[in-house]
């Protein structure tokens, strides 16, 4: 048989092969029939000498067919993993781009308004902990296995995890707000603003902390009424004298209730203002 | 030889081969032969194998008036050795058992 004919019939054996494939192949054994022809066999030697046709056909789909299931055989527990690390990573997203909750409005001492986050914003910290937990174990069985997607990606999600993390600790803004407000101070702080407020008749700014019962009781005309009960006119805000903090229980409910001394121009005024659980006005009382 | 035996064994003499120099099918199989018996249709299995595992790249050089294929083994292939060569008093253990001579 010549080298050409050899050539030939190999390649329409390997005819299920990609092109590049059947390429290489046979270069192969073009190079393996010359090498022995260069060391002194004859053309038909060097042919035989590759052995059967057939057979190389048949060893090199073999190996395809082996490659191929090989690339299949996952472990179940990595697909659990790469499930569990895609789950995490979208509720860290959702996470991240939910609003504060406890958003008040908060009057300080100079009357203006100001809104705050009241409670803590609560860290999804466990869910950072776990996402980075899992990922680390991706990228440890994409290094051992050497399979380079699985470790950029592993890499890749733990990027977004840290990035993520950043601007929920370094934003400046929530920093400053997230102000762990003692209940006394609040306590003393909105009943100051509520007297001030009171004074002013600009009670819309009162309703905002206050139960929905309290609302009608807040609102311009009873308001009005409540103080032209106690003098037809208060005059400014002139002095408070200190504000008592006392907690009680009715009803198996916590309640503040903050009380304190004014005096306007015209009138002495004691206030008493109640706050439920949720540091909601409940109860104003004025005398 | 085992045929699954021999296969494992093949692979391991291609990169011992190419641990030493870079090498092109025919050398290789040569170098081989005085070790444990391998063909040409042996060994391109086995070559191509390895470059898949990424084991072992190649290159082409010109010789007389045409290209031959160099292989060069890689840092995994070398890495692929090492491995071995850590496990190679196990393996001597147990060759030495099997074949009947225990220690």
């Amino acid at each position: 048989m010549t080298k050409q004919e050899f050539i030939k019939e190999l390649n329409e054996e390997l005819a299920s092969l990609s092109t590049e494939e059947r390429k290489k192949c046979l270069a192969y054994y073009e190079e393996a029939i010359d090498d022995l022809i260069d060391d002194g066999w004859s053309e038909a030697e060097a042919c035989s000498k590759q052995g059967s046709i057939k057979d190389i056909a048949e060893e090199i789909t073999n190996e395809r067919m082996e490659a191929q299931n090989k690339k299949r055989k996952r472990p179940t527990w990595f697909y659990a993993i790469v499930v569990c690390c895609i789950l995490t990573f979208v509720s860290v997203i959702i996470m991240m781009l939910m609003p504060d909750k406890g958003t008040l409005t908060y009057m300080n001492t100079e009357g203006n308004t100001a809104s705050f986050v009241a409670a803590k914003v609560k860290e999804p910290i466990v869910l950072y902990i776990v996402a980075s937990v899992l990922n680390v174990l991706l990228i440890i069985y994409g290094a051992k296995k050497q399979i380079k997607k699985v470790l950029l990606s592993g890499v890749c999600l733990m990027l977004c995890i840290v990035i993520g993390y950043i601007p929920s600790h370094m934003n400046p803004l929530k920093q400053e707000e997230i102000t762990e407000v003692s209940d006394e101070d609040y306590y003393r702080n909105t009943t100051a603003s509520i007297v001030y407020a009171i004074f002013d008749d600009d009670f819309s700014n009162i309703a905002p902390i206050a139960t929905e019962d309290m609302q009608f009781v807040l609102a311009d005309e009873t308001m009005k009424a409540a103080k032209a009960q106690i003098a037809t006119d208060w005059g400014p805000f002139v002095s408070m004298g200190s504000i008592y903090i006392e907690y009680v229980n009715e009803n198996g409910r916590e309640y503040a209730v903050a009380s304190v001394v004014t005096s306007g121009e015209h009138v002495n005024v004691s206030f008493t203002v109640v706050y439920d659980e949720l540091r909601q006005v409940a109860g104003l009382y004025m005398k | 030889m085992d045929t699954q035996l021999r296969k494992g064994l093949l692979e391991l003499c291609v990169l011992a081969v190419l641990r030493e120099h870079d090498s092109y099918g025919y050398q290789i199989i040569k170098e081989i032969s005085e070790y444990i018996d391998i063909s040409e249709s042996t060994l391109y299995p086995i070559l191509r194998r390895l470059e898949s595992e990424e084991k072992v790249v190649t290159y082409n050089t010109q010789y007389n008036n045409r290209i031959r294929k160099y292989h060069k083994i890689s840092e995994k292939g070398l890495h692929t050795l090492e491995e071995f060569s850590r496990e190679k008093e196990t393996l001597i253990r147990i060759i030495d058992w099997v074949g009947g001579n225990k220690t």
